[in-house]
Protein backbone atom coordinates (compact mmCIF):
# COMPACT_ATOMS: atom_id res chain seq x y z
CA UNK A 1 0.00 0.00 0.00
CA UNK A 2 2.94 2.34 0.98
CA UNK A 3 4.41 2.10 -2.35
CA UNK A 4 1.36 2.94 -4.43
CA UNK A 5 1.08 6.11 -1.89
CA UNK A 6 4.93 6.82 -2.77
CA UNK A 7 4.05 6.58 -6.70
CA UNK A 8 0.56 8.92 -6.58
CA UNK A 9 0.90 10.60 -9.70
CA UNK A 10 0.59 14.45 -8.80
CA UNK A 11 -2.21 14.73 -11.16
CA UNK A 12 -4.61 13.33 -8.30
CA UNK A 13 -3.27 15.86 -5.32
CA UNK A 14 -3.71 19.01 -8.10
CA UNK A 15 -7.25 17.10 -8.58
CA UNK A 16 -8.00 16.74 -4.72
CA UNK A 17 -7.37 20.41 -4.30
CA UNK A 18 -8.96 21.37 -7.11
CA UNK A 19 -12.54 19.79 -5.55
CA UNK A 20 -11.81 21.33 -2.24
CA UNK A 21 -11.75 24.34 -3.92
CA UNK A 22 -14.81 23.87 -5.77
CA UNK A 23 -17.29 22.24 -3.86
CA UNK A 24 -17.57 24.48 -1.51
CA UNK A 25 -17.36 27.42 -3.44
CA UNK A 26 -20.08 26.21 -5.80
CA UNK A 27 -22.24 24.89 -2.75
CA UNK A 28 -21.48 27.58 0.33
CA UNK A 29 -21.11 26.46 4.10
CA UNK A 30 -20.82 29.58 5.80
CA UNK A 31 -18.13 29.45 8.13
CA UNK A 32 -17.85 32.40 10.65
CA UNK A 33 -14.87 35.06 9.94
CA UNK A 34 -12.20 35.94 12.43
CA UNK A 35 -11.75 39.37 11.85
CA UNK A 36 -7.96 40.13 12.56
CA UNK A 37 -6.89 43.10 15.05
CA UNK A 38 -5.61 44.59 11.90
CA UNK A 39 -7.77 44.42 9.83
CA UNK A 40 -10.49 46.10 12.58
CA UNK A 41 -7.55 48.77 13.04
CA UNK A 42 -7.86 49.91 9.39
CA UNK A 43 -11.80 50.03 9.39
CA UNK A 44 -11.71 51.90 12.48
CA UNK A 45 -9.05 54.45 10.91
CA UNK A 46 -11.42 54.89 7.84
CA UNK A 47 -14.86 55.28 10.09
CA UNK A 48 -12.80 58.51 11.72
CA UNK A 49 -12.09 59.94 8.52
CA UNK A 50 -13.71 63.21 8.32
CA UNK A 51 -16.12 63.33 5.15
CA UNK A 52 -14.91 64.56 2.14
CA UNK A 53 -11.51 64.21 3.10
CA UNK A 54 -9.03 62.21 0.49
CA UNK A 55 -6.80 59.48 0.21
CA UNK A 56 -4.30 57.99 -1.71
CA UNK A 57 -5.10 54.31 -2.81
CA UNK A 58 -1.64 53.16 -4.87
CA UNK A 59 -2.31 49.74 -7.09
CA UNK A 60 1.54 48.64 -6.20
CA UNK A 61 0.61 45.43 -8.08
CA UNK A 62 0.57 43.13 -11.38
CA UNK A 63 -2.66 40.92 -12.91
CA UNK A 64 -0.52 37.76 -10.72
CA UNK A 65 -1.03 39.74 -7.57
CA UNK A 66 -4.43 41.26 -7.78
CA UNK A 67 -6.01 38.39 -8.29
CA UNK A 68 -5.27 37.58 -4.70
CA UNK A 69 -6.21 41.44 -3.60
CA UNK A 70 -9.29 42.17 -5.77
CA UNK A 71 -11.63 41.02 -2.56
CA UNK A 72 -9.76 43.11 0.12
CA UNK A 73 -9.21 45.97 -2.40
CA UNK A 74 -13.01 46.10 -3.66
CA UNK A 75 -14.34 45.79 0.41
CA UNK A 76 -12.22 49.16 1.18
CA UNK A 77 -13.19 50.88 -2.12
CA UNK A 78 -16.72 50.48 -0.85
CA UNK A 79 -16.14 51.96 2.55
CA UNK A 80 -14.42 54.65 1.23
CA UNK A 81 -17.12 54.95 -0.97
CA UNK A 82 -19.85 54.98 1.71
CA UNK A 83 -18.31 57.45 3.55
CA UNK A 84 -17.71 59.64 0.73
CA UNK A 85 -14.13 59.70 1.13
CA UNK A 86 -12.33 61.13 -1.82
CA UNK A 87 -9.96 58.24 -3.46
CA UNK A 88 -7.16 59.79 -5.52
CA UNK A 89 -6.00 56.47 -7.12
CA UNK A 90 -2.00 56.44 -8.98
CA UNK A 91 0.30 53.07 -9.39
CA UNK A 92 3.91 52.36 -9.50
CA UNK A 93 4.00 48.88 -11.79
CA UNK A 94 3.02 50.20 -15.34
CA UNK A 95 -0.22 47.90 -15.06
CA UNK A 96 -1.60 49.26 -11.70
CA UNK A 97 -3.54 52.04 -13.33
CA UNK A 98 -5.67 49.76 -15.67
CA UNK A 99 -6.28 47.49 -12.82
CA UNK A 100 -7.36 50.04 -10.52
CA UNK A 101 -10.22 51.03 -13.00
CA UNK A 102 -11.03 47.41 -12.73
CA UNK A 103 -11.44 47.81 -8.86
CA UNK A 104 -13.09 50.86 -9.15
CA UNK A 105 -15.54 49.45 -11.73
CA UNK A 106 -15.86 46.52 -8.96
CA UNK A 107 -16.59 48.79 -6.27
CA UNK A 108 -19.45 51.47 -5.27
CA UNK A 109 -17.02 54.10 -6.84
CA UNK A 110 -18.75 53.03 -10.39
CA UNK A 111 -21.57 54.59 -9.20
CA UNK A 112 -19.90 57.69 -7.88
CA UNK A 113 -19.06 60.89 -10.06
CA UNK A 114 -15.55 60.79 -11.87
CA UNK A 115 -13.18 63.53 -11.46
CA UNK A 116 -15.71 64.93 -8.19
CA UNK A 117 -15.39 61.64 -6.42
CA UNK A 118 -12.25 59.67 -7.49
CA UNK A 119 -9.33 59.73 -10.26
CA UNK A 120 -6.87 57.83 -11.57
CA UNK A 121 -4.14 59.54 -11.99
CA UNK A 122 -2.11 56.49 -13.86
CA UNK A 123 1.43 55.46 -13.57
CA UNK A 124 4.58 56.93 -12.93
CA UNK A 125 7.80 55.50 -13.41
CA UNK A 126 10.52 55.25 -11.08
CA UNK A 127 9.44 53.80 -7.96
CA UNK A 128 10.91 55.27 -4.67
CA UNK A 129 12.40 58.21 -6.61
CA UNK A 130 8.73 58.50 -7.99
CA UNK A 131 7.10 58.19 -4.69
CA UNK A 132 9.16 60.96 -3.11
CA UNK A 133 8.30 63.39 -5.60
CA UNK A 134 4.88 62.59 -5.21
CA UNK A 135 5.18 63.26 -1.37
CA UNK A 136 6.43 67.01 -2.77
CA UNK A 137 4.22 67.49 -5.01
CA UNK A 138 1.09 65.27 -6.63
CA UNK A 139 0.24 67.54 -9.70
CA UNK A 140 3.25 68.21 -11.26
CA UNK A 141 4.06 64.82 -10.92
CA UNK A 142 0.76 63.74 -13.09
CA UNK A 143 -0.07 66.42 -15.21
CA UNK A 144 -2.40 64.33 -16.92
CA UNK A 145 -4.87 61.59 -15.61
CA UNK A 146 -5.08 58.12 -16.39
CA UNK A 147 -8.17 58.89 -18.83
CA UNK A 148 -6.62 62.45 -20.49
CA UNK A 149 -8.47 64.90 -18.40
CA UNK A 150 -5.85 67.84 -16.74
CA UNK A 151 -5.43 67.15 -13.17
CA UNK A 152 -4.98 70.19 -12.04
CA UNK A 153 -8.65 71.05 -13.58
CA UNK A 154 -10.43 68.16 -11.69
CA UNK A 155 -12.42 68.94 -8.63
CA UNK A 156 -11.90 65.89 -6.78
CA UNK A 157 -7.88 67.40 -6.13
CA UNK A 158 -9.28 70.82 -4.75
CA UNK A 159 -7.24 71.55 -1.98
CA UNK A 160 -4.26 69.26 -2.64
CA UNK A 161 -1.12 69.59 -3.68
CA UNK A 162 1.14 66.79 -2.00
CA UNK A 163 1.01 64.28 0.82
CA UNK A 164 0.52 66.43 3.50
CA UNK A 165 -2.97 66.98 2.67
CA UNK A 166 -3.80 63.16 2.21
CA UNK A 167 -5.17 61.71 5.05
CA UNK A 168 -4.02 57.80 4.54
CA UNK A 169 -2.20 56.43 1.90
CA UNK A 170 -3.62 52.74 1.43
CA UNK A 171 -1.35 50.64 -0.80
CA UNK A 172 -2.45 47.89 -2.59
CA UNK A 173 0.33 45.81 -2.80
CA UNK A 174 2.44 42.84 -4.00
CA UNK A 175 5.69 43.59 -4.54
CA UNK A 176 8.47 46.43 -4.92
CA UNK A 177 7.74 48.86 -4.89
CA UNK A 178 5.06 48.78 -2.83
CA UNK A 179 4.92 49.33 1.62
CA UNK A 180 8.27 49.85 2.45
CA UNK A 181 8.81 52.38 0.19
CA UNK A 182 5.62 54.27 1.10
CA UNK A 183 7.01 54.39 5.00
CA UNK A 184 10.47 55.28 3.70
CA UNK A 185 9.45 58.13 1.60
CA UNK A 186 5.92 59.51 2.93
CA UNK A 187 4.94 57.60 5.94
CA UNK A 188 7.63 58.22 8.76
CA UNK A 189 9.52 61.56 7.24
CA UNK A 190 5.67 63.04 6.58
CA UNK A 191 3.31 61.36 9.45
CA UNK A 192 1.13 60.48 7.05
CA UNK A 193 -0.75 57.27 8.35
CA UNK A 194 0.12 54.30 5.84
CA UNK A 195 -2.37 51.24 5.67
CA UNK A 196 -2.04 48.27 2.98
CA UNK A 197 -4.24 45.45 1.42
CA UNK A 198 -1.38 42.74 0.72
CA UNK A 199 -0.83 39.44 -0.70
CA UNK A 200 -0.17 37.07 1.92
CA UNK A 201 3.06 36.07 1.14
CA UNK A 202 4.70 39.28 2.35
CA UNK A 203 2.63 39.32 5.73
CA UNK A 204 5.30 38.36 7.90
CA UNK A 205 7.43 40.60 6.36
CA UNK A 206 5.16 43.56 6.98
CA UNK A 207 4.20 41.97 10.58
CA UNK A 208 7.43 44.67 12.35
CA UNK A 209 5.61 47.87 10.91
CA UNK A 210 2.87 47.05 12.11
CA UNK A 211 4.16 46.04 15.49
CA UNK A 212 6.16 49.38 15.44
CA UNK A 213 2.89 51.43 14.32
CA UNK A 214 4.48 51.90 10.97
CA UNK A 215 1.40 50.51 9.44
CA UNK A 216 -1.86 51.74 11.02
CA UNK A 217 -3.67 48.55 9.66
CA UNK A 218 -3.84 45.85 6.90
CA UNK A 219 -5.88 43.65 5.20
CA UNK A 220 -4.34 40.67 4.15
CA UNK A 221 -4.97 38.42 1.42
CA UNK A 222 -8.34 37.02 0.90
CA UNK A 223 -8.75 36.16 4.76
CA UNK A 224 -8.37 39.73 5.84
CA UNK A 225 -11.00 40.62 2.85
CA UNK A 226 -13.47 38.06 4.24
CA UNK A 227 -12.80 39.94 7.84
CA UNK A 228 -13.59 43.45 6.31
CA UNK A 229 -16.27 42.33 4.62
CA UNK A 230 -18.06 41.49 7.99
CA UNK A 231 -17.16 44.41 9.74
CA UNK A 232 -19.22 45.82 7.76
CA UNK A 233 -22.21 43.38 7.44
CA UNK A 234 -21.66 42.18 3.22
CA UNK A 235 -20.42 39.14 1.78
CA UNK A 236 -18.49 39.51 -0.99
CA UNK A 237 -16.02 37.28 -2.58
CA UNK A 238 -13.92 37.44 0.46
CA UNK A 239 -16.66 36.07 2.80
CA UNK A 240 -17.31 33.74 -0.01
CA UNK A 241 -13.80 32.54 -0.72
CA UNK A 242 -13.49 31.62 2.51
CA UNK A 243 -14.95 28.12 2.63
CA UNK A 244 -13.36 27.26 -0.06
CA UNK A 245 -9.87 28.48 1.59
CA UNK A 246 -10.67 26.59 4.66
CA UNK A 247 -11.69 23.27 3.29
CA UNK A 248 -8.38 23.68 1.24
CA UNK A 249 -6.21 24.31 3.80
CA UNK A 250 -7.73 21.28 5.66
CA UNK A 251 -7.24 18.86 2.55
CA UNK A 252 -3.53 20.38 2.55
CA UNK A 253 -2.71 19.70 5.94
CA UNK A 254 -4.22 15.90 5.72
CA UNK A 255 -2.06 15.67 2.12
CA UNK A 256 0.92 16.96 4.49
CA UNK A 257 0.05 14.11 7.25
CA UNK A 258 -0.49 11.64 5.33
CA UNK A 259 3.09 12.47 3.11
CA UNK A 260 4.40 11.84 6.48
CA UNK A 261 3.16 8.23 7.25
CA UNK A 262 4.15 7.34 3.74
CA UNK A 263 7.51 8.56 4.01
CA UNK A 264 7.57 6.65 7.48
CA UNK A 265 6.13 3.46 6.23
CA UNK A 266 8.63 3.00 3.26
CA UNK A 267 11.14 4.49 5.79
CA UNK A 268 10.22 1.70 8.24
CA UNK A 269 9.55 -1.26 5.40
CA UNK A 270 13.35 -0.28 3.94
CA UNK A 271 14.97 -0.59 6.87
CA UNK A 272 13.34 -4.16 7.60
CA UNK A 273 14.47 -5.16 4.63
CA UNK A 274 18.14 -4.33 5.27
CA UNK A 275 18.35 -1.56 3.22
CA UNK A 276 18.49 1.69 5.22
CA UNK A 277 18.12 5.23 3.25
CA UNK B 1 -26.96 28.83 -15.05
CA UNK B 2 -26.70 31.22 -17.48
CA UNK B 3 -23.28 30.76 -19.73
CA UNK B 4 -21.65 35.08 -20.57
CA UNK B 5 -22.15 35.42 -23.95
CA UNK B 6 -19.41 38.58 -23.44
CA UNK B 7 -16.47 37.79 -25.85
CA UNK B 8 -14.14 39.80 -23.50
CA UNK B 9 -15.15 36.78 -20.66
CA UNK B 10 -14.99 33.90 -22.63
CA UNK B 11 -10.92 35.17 -23.90
CA UNK B 12 -10.39 35.07 -19.87
CA UNK B 13 -11.78 32.04 -19.30
CA UNK B 14 -10.15 30.40 -22.15
CA UNK B 15 -6.68 31.89 -21.12
CA UNK B 16 -7.51 31.01 -17.18
CA UNK B 17 -8.07 27.00 -18.33
CA UNK B 18 -5.09 27.47 -20.68
CA UNK B 19 -2.74 28.49 -17.80
CA UNK B 20 -4.31 26.40 -15.42
CA UNK B 21 -3.58 23.53 -17.96
CA UNK B 22 -0.01 23.33 -17.26
CA UNK B 23 -0.99 21.06 -14.17
CA UNK B 24 -1.78 18.57 -16.20
CA UNK B 25 0.90 18.51 -18.83
CA UNK B 26 2.43 21.12 -21.10
CA UNK B 27 -0.07 21.92 -24.02
CA UNK B 28 -0.17 24.36 -27.28
CA UNK B 29 -3.28 26.18 -25.47
CA UNK B 30 -0.85 26.38 -22.24
CA UNK B 31 2.02 28.28 -24.47
CA UNK B 32 -0.10 30.36 -26.80
CA UNK B 33 -1.38 31.60 -23.49
CA UNK B 34 1.67 32.32 -22.00
CA UNK B 35 3.23 33.93 -25.15
CA UNK B 36 0.34 36.26 -25.47
CA UNK B 37 0.43 37.25 -21.75
CA UNK B 38 4.00 38.08 -22.44
CA UNK B 39 3.45 39.88 -25.58
CA UNK B 40 0.88 41.89 -24.27
CA UNK B 41 2.40 42.57 -21.04
CA UNK B 42 5.49 43.75 -23.04
CA UNK B 43 3.40 46.05 -24.95
CA UNK B 44 1.44 47.67 -22.11
CA UNK B 45 4.70 47.86 -20.59
CA UNK B 46 5.88 49.92 -23.92
CA UNK B 47 2.84 52.30 -24.06
CA UNK B 48 2.71 53.17 -20.31
CA UNK B 49 6.88 54.29 -20.86
CA UNK B 50 5.65 56.16 -23.78
CA UNK B 51 3.00 57.87 -22.04
CA UNK B 52 5.37 58.77 -19.31
CA UNK B 53 7.96 60.38 -21.21
CA UNK B 54 5.52 62.62 -23.21
CA UNK B 55 3.66 63.28 -20.38
CA UNK B 56 6.66 64.48 -18.14
CA UNK B 57 9.16 65.29 -20.64
CA UNK B 58 8.06 66.13 -24.79
CA UNK B 59 4.95 67.54 -23.60
CA UNK B 60 5.93 70.30 -21.20
CA UNK B 61 9.17 70.77 -23.11
CA UNK B 62 7.07 71.68 -26.31
CA UNK B 63 3.73 72.97 -25.15
CA UNK B 64 5.61 75.11 -22.15
CA UNK B 65 9.03 75.84 -23.61
CA UNK B 66 10.41 74.13 -20.39
CA UNK B 67 13.70 73.58 -21.57
CA UNK B 68 15.32 72.01 -18.70
CA UNK B 69 13.59 69.12 -19.54
CA UNK B 70 16.68 68.68 -22.58
CA UNK B 71 19.09 68.06 -19.61
CA UNK B 72 16.64 64.82 -18.55
CA UNK B 73 15.55 63.82 -21.95
CA UNK B 74 19.51 63.91 -23.28
CA UNK B 75 20.42 61.71 -20.23
CA UNK B 76 17.54 59.46 -21.06
CA UNK B 77 18.37 59.01 -24.94
CA UNK B 78 22.00 58.19 -23.64
CA UNK B 79 21.62 54.91 -22.17
CA UNK B 80 20.55 53.43 -25.73
CA UNK B 81 24.29 54.67 -26.52
CA UNK B 82 24.71 51.10 -25.28
CA UNK B 83 23.90 49.40 -28.25
CA UNK B 84 26.53 51.18 -29.77
CA UNK B 85 30.04 49.38 -29.13
CA UNK B 86 31.96 52.38 -29.72
CA UNK B 87 29.99 54.76 -27.55
CA UNK B 88 28.46 52.60 -25.10
CA UNK B 89 30.73 53.97 -22.23
CA UNK B 90 28.55 56.96 -22.39
CA UNK B 91 25.40 55.08 -20.95
CA UNK B 92 27.22 55.12 -17.88
CA UNK B 93 26.71 59.12 -16.95
CA UNK B 94 22.61 58.49 -16.88
CA UNK B 95 23.22 54.77 -15.00
CA UNK B 96 25.12 56.66 -12.55
CA UNK B 97 22.68 59.03 -11.65
CA UNK B 98 20.18 56.82 -11.91
CA UNK B 99 21.95 54.29 -9.15
CA UNK B 100 23.08 57.36 -6.76
CA UNK B 101 19.88 59.31 -6.76
CA UNK B 102 18.18 55.99 -5.92
CA UNK B 103 20.36 54.47 -3.49
CA UNK B 104 20.70 58.17 -1.76
CA UNK B 105 16.41 57.78 -1.51
CA UNK B 106 16.91 54.83 -0.17
CA UNK B 107 19.75 55.12 2.42
CA UNK B 108 17.85 58.61 3.72
CA UNK B 109 14.75 56.32 4.17
CA UNK B 110 16.24 53.39 5.34
CA UNK B 111 18.30 54.00 8.52
CA UNK B 112 15.43 56.05 10.21
CA UNK B 113 12.60 53.38 8.98
CA UNK B 114 13.99 50.44 9.08
CA UNK B 115 17.12 50.93 11.75
CA UNK B 116 16.23 53.35 14.39
CA UNK B 117 12.40 52.87 13.89
CA UNK B 118 12.44 49.31 14.15
CA UNK B 119 15.04 49.12 16.82
CA UNK B 120 12.48 51.45 19.05
CA UNK B 121 9.78 49.48 18.35
CA UNK B 122 11.75 46.21 20.42
CA UNK B 123 12.54 48.74 23.77
CA UNK B 124 9.06 46.96 25.83
CA UNK B 125 8.24 46.95 29.42
CA UNK B 126 8.75 43.01 30.19
CA UNK B 127 4.65 42.60 30.81
CA UNK B 128 3.14 40.23 28.84
CA UNK B 129 4.27 37.18 26.76
CA UNK B 130 3.99 38.60 23.08
CA UNK B 131 6.59 41.47 24.23
CA UNK B 132 8.87 38.89 26.14
CA UNK B 133 9.03 37.04 22.50
CA UNK B 134 9.73 40.03 20.46
CA UNK B 135 12.31 41.50 22.90
CA UNK B 136 13.89 37.93 23.52
CA UNK B 137 13.02 36.66 19.54
CA UNK B 138 15.20 39.52 18.49
CA UNK B 139 17.89 39.17 20.50
CA UNK B 140 18.36 35.38 19.76
CA UNK B 141 18.25 35.65 16.10
CA UNK B 142 21.11 38.75 16.35
CA UNK B 143 22.92 35.97 18.03
CA UNK B 144 22.30 33.55 16.01
CA UNK B 145 23.98 35.77 13.05
CA UNK B 146 26.94 36.98 15.08
CA UNK B 147 29.95 35.06 13.77
CA UNK B 148 32.71 36.71 16.21
CA UNK B 149 32.49 33.91 18.80
CA UNK B 150 32.02 30.57 18.33
CA UNK B 151 28.53 29.57 19.81
CA UNK B 152 29.51 27.51 22.67
CA UNK B 153 28.08 27.52 26.64
CA UNK B 154 24.74 30.11 27.23
CA UNK B 155 25.98 31.29 23.42
CA UNK B 156 25.27 28.12 21.93
CA UNK B 157 21.60 28.22 23.60
CA UNK B 158 20.79 31.43 23.09
CA UNK B 159 21.76 31.05 19.01
CA UNK B 160 19.68 27.91 19.25
CA UNK B 161 16.46 29.87 20.72
CA UNK B 162 16.73 32.00 18.02
CA UNK B 163 17.21 29.47 15.04
CA UNK B 164 13.75 28.52 16.50
CA UNK B 165 12.23 31.63 16.40
CA UNK B 166 13.54 32.02 12.69
CA UNK B 167 11.84 28.20 11.67
CA UNK B 168 8.51 29.39 13.01
CA UNK B 169 9.22 33.06 10.94
CA UNK B 170 9.76 30.24 7.89
CA UNK B 171 6.57 28.16 8.68
CA UNK B 172 4.42 31.30 9.43
CA UNK B 173 5.71 32.68 6.03
CA UNK B 174 5.62 29.09 3.98
CA UNK B 175 1.22 28.82 5.67
CA UNK B 176 0.82 32.37 4.36
CA UNK B 177 2.35 31.48 1.11
CA UNK B 178 -0.10 28.78 0.75
CA UNK B 179 -2.79 30.79 1.84
CA UNK B 180 -2.30 33.27 -0.59
CA UNK B 181 -1.83 30.62 -3.56
CA UNK B 182 -5.07 29.30 -2.67
CA UNK B 183 -6.84 32.85 -2.78
CA UNK B 184 -5.20 33.13 -5.89
CA UNK B 185 -7.20 29.88 -7.24
CA UNK B 186 -10.39 31.05 -5.95
CA UNK B 187 -10.22 34.06 -7.36
CA UNK B 188 -10.27 32.46 -10.62
CA UNK B 189 -12.47 29.54 -10.17
CA UNK B 190 -15.26 32.28 -8.89
CA UNK B 191 -14.52 34.01 -12.21
CA UNK B 192 -15.42 30.80 -13.97
CA UNK B 193 -18.10 29.32 -11.98
CA UNK B 194 -19.23 33.00 -11.74
CA UNK B 195 -18.82 35.29 -14.48
CA UNK B 196 -18.19 32.69 -17.54
CA UNK B 197 -20.61 29.66 -16.49
CA UNK B 198 -22.92 31.43 -14.24
CA UNK B 199 -23.60 28.49 -12.16
CA UNK B 200 -22.85 30.89 -8.76
CA UNK B 201 -23.74 34.13 -8.12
Amino acid sequence: MWEKLVNVDRRVIYGVVFLSLSIPLIWPIGFEVAVGPETKQLYDMVNNLPEGSAVIVSMDTSPGGYGELSSGAVALLNHLASRNIRVIGMGFFDTGPSLLETAFGASDFRDKEYGVDYVNLGYLAGGETAMARVARDIVGSFPRDYRGNEVSELPVMEGITSCQDIEMIISISSGTPGVPEWIRQVGDPLGIPIATVIVAVNVPNMTPYLQAGQIIGMIPSMKGAAGYESLMGTAGLGTRGMDAQSIAHLTILALVIIGNLVYLGTKDSKTSKGGAR
Amino acid sequence: MQISTDLGVWIAAIATIGILSFAFKDNPLYRLVENVYVGVSAGHALVLGWINIRDQGIGPLIDDGDWSLLVPIALGMLLYTRFFKKISWLSRFPLAMLVGIGTGLAIRGTIGSQIVNQIKSTILPLNSINNAIIIFGTLGVLIYFFFSREHTGPLKHVSTFGRCIMMVSFGAAFGSTVMGRMALLINRLHFLYANWLGIIR
